[in-house]
């Protein structure tokens, strides 16, 4: 029973998973064995059934494989109240479950069905017949869109240092949004999105057309690189298909060679553009020291199905990395999650912001990539903030998105590691060691 | 590099103009500059910006020299709070309810432990946003907080005036400028009054008429000579502010001369048989003192009701909503019930109605509230009850409310609740268990469960009478729809009970 019991989650990692502070106040007043008849768990879920103002009981339970709930109850919310009171009894009352190596088949059932609809979504691709020849032709057409895209990009460049910079900030944003459109329909999703970056840049602040210039030189040489990309290394090819917007499905990515290790969970953060939510999970390998990002994507409505891994967590097992350079985005191969732990001890190992250089050198556009920055002084100066090491050498921190205070409060001015991504220029902090644990700082962004 | 900064202003500039391309440096990025000789002015420029781009990125160190650095913030000598109370507190603030977390800082500031270090930047932000109480503040941020205070402008005022000093707002800026100024109005509000013609025409005209708002929340007789000097403002909508006090203060001149001049248009005539009218003869061109006073020439439409209007009864409508409908009955002769009469046969009905109405809210008439809402379809009450609530005590409101609740389905009344209770601290007992029908009769109604959020339910259960808690409890319990335990729960959260939220 105790080696399953390690596996719940503490209280206050269960509580950050209800979606309201009234379903945490509802949770706790369910938390009582007496209002749940029947409570039970297995290696791979807790069930349990909850008296309600029904005639039959709600019937919730818990895959503890990615922390995934399910009841029965008409509630809207996600998790709802009988879930997490659920998992607060589990965590902190074991003894008044019943352990059982078989789920009553409400349990089991919905345990196979999501079993069932993972291994469906990676065979799905294997079991389907390829028909070569239309293959070979869809990728002919795409291959005969994308040169034609790209010859288009390289031609809007040139009229662009022909005209001058100067001109464009009173261009519409028509002129953006069309070519961005064109992009789209030449199969080139990925170029779409940078060049709607372009007409963000020039509303910004600062020196937006030095930032402007650098995002046109890289497209330029990817507008170079293309055609000649048969003569590039196999890892830089993928960096320019994933550039370009080509993604590599899943189930390919899985055919990989797989990296095996303990990998904590380090930052977890939710963006929504367009009802589409984005999960971006980061880890670092414990034994590895290397860093790995896992995004998930999912309609809003749909946002239940995204894993919620915590800040804190272990997964033991294989990771699968889409080719590049510099590997880092992942998915998840044959693996266990560990909610056990809470705390994130300063890795002994990884590799260093400094190293950015040469990681630059293997993928010319590379944007920002995970790094630990070792005990630093967070320091406010001139309204910049900067991570200043004993030497009086400093690191921009970037505050457009995060500001600066948690940071600093949580540093009280004393050196602190931070983990973040790294730019060359500057450092987005997404985390921090200091001397009560380890805290993110992005979550606490929204009301500052 | 000064090399990206001459490819950056040729890029700038555009090749169309026919500058050559400089020769790049280092040496090594030269030979390859030499290799695009035969390409096109534009491929050269982009080659160019690629190669020095590329060359930056991987050569440079992209640190910089810190030489000082901050203060070491002191250890606490005090305890944190519990992981519970702070994970609720997060919560409160994540939700943005105002009311629980004003309540829980109230509640903190009488025990012994401060907050931590995690939560403290986004309580800061929300202290400065919501212009907490800098002394409740003060107790329980802990030696963390001051330090950080100390390093954000936004923050300062946070820590407190000294005794004697109430010219810290001056060299402050933005919203902690104003949470200052008006912390120096309440502590001294003769000597700040004194201060504020020194820095005035310094101030733009955006900041000056966000201070002179600060000042019209903290009115009194002493501020009327520095209203007076404002006609020669240079902005006009700082002297149609000033203007507006001045009248709500009761200024002799403005009023003498407001009265004088709807005097002089309107008449009230009373025939030995018929109905009462009211004459309204507009002027032909608006007078350089009203000008001066801040009266806007060419008024486009009714504010707050998006109604377009003519120029001259721009002017009448402006007047109105400076003077006090009793007074004006009184100057015309007439009771207040007949002047509403009048107004409601007249042409110029709508604007006459509509001035009455902001005159009535600027210097709080109740009296002027049922003689409105007998001229509306019962239907519109809601949102003239609405308008008057933001300027008028519950007391003088609630009567009408509770009769006008009694029109509505359980979806508007929970809608009609939401929008009043944002101006009143707590409701009466009345309109709480008004409410908690609503609420009760809402839950059979899919529909109308969509009315609301958690947020703001839970912010209007707030507004809750903690007196009548039992009661209102004890109402909820007896109904038997699943929904309502979830709602019961966001009204009564297990943290609060008749006392408060429970740290």
């Amino acid at each position: 029973m105790s080696g399953y019991l390690n596996n719940a989650m503490n209280r206050e990692q269960i509580l950050a998973l209800a979606p309201d502070t009234a379903s945490v106040s509802a949770a706790k007043s369910l938390e009582n064995t007496k209002t749940w008849p029947t409570l039970g768990f297995s290696g791979r879920a807790v069930w349990g059934e909850c008296k309600g103002s029904g005639s039959n009981p709600y019937q919730t339970r818990i895959d503890l494989n990615g922390n995934a709930f399910k009841c029965s109850c008409p509630s809207r919310k996600f998790p709802c109240k009988h879930g997490l009171a659920l998992y607060l009894l589990y965590a902190e009352n074991t003894a008044g479950f019943s352990q059982s190596d078989t789920e009553p088949a409400w349990v089991s059932e919905w345990l196979d069905n999501r079993e069932n609809k993972a291994e469906t979504k990676k065979a799905a691709a294997k079991d389907k017949p390829v028909d070569a020849k239309a293959q070979a032709k869809r990728q002919q057409q795409r291959d005969t869109d994308m040169s034609r895209g790209i010859a288009e990009l390289a031609l809007w460049l040139e009229d662009l240092v022909r005209i001058g910079f100067s001109e464009l900030p009173a261009k519409p944003l028509r002129y953006w949004d069309d070519l961005a459109a064109r992009m789209v329909d030449a199969k080139l999703p990925g170029l779409a999105l940078r060049i709607k970056k372009l007409s963000a840049l020039l509303l910004q602040k600062g020196d937006n057309l030095s930032a402007l210039a650098e995002e046109i030189a890289r497209l330029h040489l990817l507008a170079q690189a293309y055609p000649q990309r048969g003569q590039l290394p196999f890892d830089s090819q993928a960096d320019l298909q994933q550039l370009l917007g080509v993604v590599l499905r899943e189930d390919e990515v899985l055919k990989t060679e797989p990296v095996t290790d303990t990998w904590v969970v380090l930052a977890s953060r939710d963006s929504e553009d367009n009802a589409l939510i984005t999960r971006e999970t980061w880890l670092l390998g414990q034994a590895s020291g290397r860093f790995a990002k896992l995004v998930q994507f999912a309609h809003a409505s749909q946002r239940q199905n995204l894993i919620a891994w915590l800040t804190g967590n272990r997964i033991d097992g294989a990771l699968h990395f889409y080719p590049s350079a510099n590997p880092l985005r992942a998915v998840l191969g044959e693996c266990r999650t560990d909610s056990a732990h809470d705390s994130v001890p300063v890795p002994s190992h990884y590799p260093s912001w400094q190293d950015y250089p040469h990681w630059k050198i293997r993928n010319p556009w590379l944007d920002r990539y995970p790094v630990i920055i070792p005990a630093a002084t967070p320091c406010y100066q001139n309204k910049r903030l900067y991570l200043r090491f004993d030497n009086g050498d400093a690191i921009a921190v970037d505050t457009r998105q995060m500001p600066p205070w948690p940071l600093l409060a949580l540093s009280g001015g004393l050196p602190v590691p931070v983990f973040g991504e790294w730019d060359g220029n500057s450092l987005q902090a997404l985390g921090v060691w200091h001397p009560d644990g380890y805290t993110t700082l992005f979550a606490r962004m929204g009301n500052l | 590099m000064k090399i990206w900064q001459d490819l950056l202003k040729h890029a700038i500039v555009g090749s169309q103009h026919g500058t050559p391309l400089p020769p790049l440096t280092p040496a090594v990025l030269q030979q390859r500059q030499q290799h695009w000789q035969a390409l096109s002015p534009e491929r050269q420029v982009l080659n160019a910006l690629a190669l020095v781009s590329a060359y930056r990125a991987v050569g440079q160190t992209a640190t910089s020299r810190v030489n000082e650095l901050p203060p070491i913030c002191p250890a606490e000598s005090r305890a944190y709070i519990s992981a519970s109370l702070k994970a609720r507190l997060q919560r409160y603030l994540q939700e943005q309810n105002h009311g629980l977390v004003q309540e829980a800082l109230t509640l903190l500031v009488d025990k012994p432990d401060i907050l931590t270090p995690d939560i403290l930047a986004e309580f800061l932000a929300w202290c400065a946003n919501n212009r907490a109480d800098a002394a409740q503040v003060r107790a329980v941020i802990g030696q963390r907080g001051f330090w950080l205070c100390a390093q954000n402008p936004d923050w300062e005022h946070l820590l407190g005036l000294a005794a004697d000093d109430y010219t810290a707002w001056q060299a402050a800026h933005g919203p902690a400028r104003l949470s200052l100024f008006e912390q120096a109005l309440q502590a001294d509000f003769a000597q700040t009054l004194v201060q504020l013609p020194t820095v005035w025409p310094g101030e733009n005209a955006k900041d000056r008429l966000a201070l002179l708002e600060v000042l019209a929340d903290h009115l009194n007789a002493e501020a009327l000579s520095f209203l007076q000097s404002l006609h020669t403002d240079r902005s006009q909508a700082v002297r149609e502010k000033a203007t507006q006090c001045l009248a709500k203060l009761h200024d002799p001149d403005i009023t003498a001369l407001l009265l004088d001049t709807l005097k002089a248009m309107l008449s009230v005539h009373k025939p030995l048989l018929g109905k009462a009218q009211l004459h309204v003869r507009l002027p032909d061109e608006l007078s350089e003192t009203w000008k001066n006073h801040g009266i806007q020439e060419k008024l486009e439409y009714m504010p707050g009701i998006n109604e377009k209007i003519g120029i001259k009864s721009g002017w009448l409508y402006q007047w109105l909503r400076l003077c006090d409908p009793l007074v004006l009955a009184k100057q015309l002769d007439v009771e207040l019930k007949q002047l509403r009469d009048v107004a409601v046969q007249s042409e110029f009905a709508n604007v006459l109605l509509n001035g009455l109405d902001a005159g009535a809210m600027l210097h709080g008439c109740a009296a002027w509230l049922p003689l409105r809402l007998a001229s509306l379809k019962p239907k519109q009450h809601g949102e003239w009850l609405q308008k008057f609530s933001r300027v008028l005590p519950l007391a003088d409101m609630e009567s009408f409310m509770i009769n006008h609740l009694k029109l509505l389905t359980p979806a508007e009344s929970l809608a009609f609740l939401l929008g009043i209770a944002a101006h009143y601290g707590q409701l009466s007992k009345a309109l709480a268990l008004a409410l908690i029908d609503a609420l009760l009769a809402s839950q059979t109604d899919a529909n109308a469960r969509y009315l609301y959020t958690a947020q703001s339910l839970a912010q209007l259960a707030f507004k809750l009478p903690l007196a009548d808690y039992a009661l209102i409890n004890q109402r909820l319990q007896h109904s038997d729809n699943p929904h309502v335990l979830a709602l019961q729960n966001t009204f009564f959260p297990t943290s609060r009970t008749a006392s408060g939220v429970c740290p």
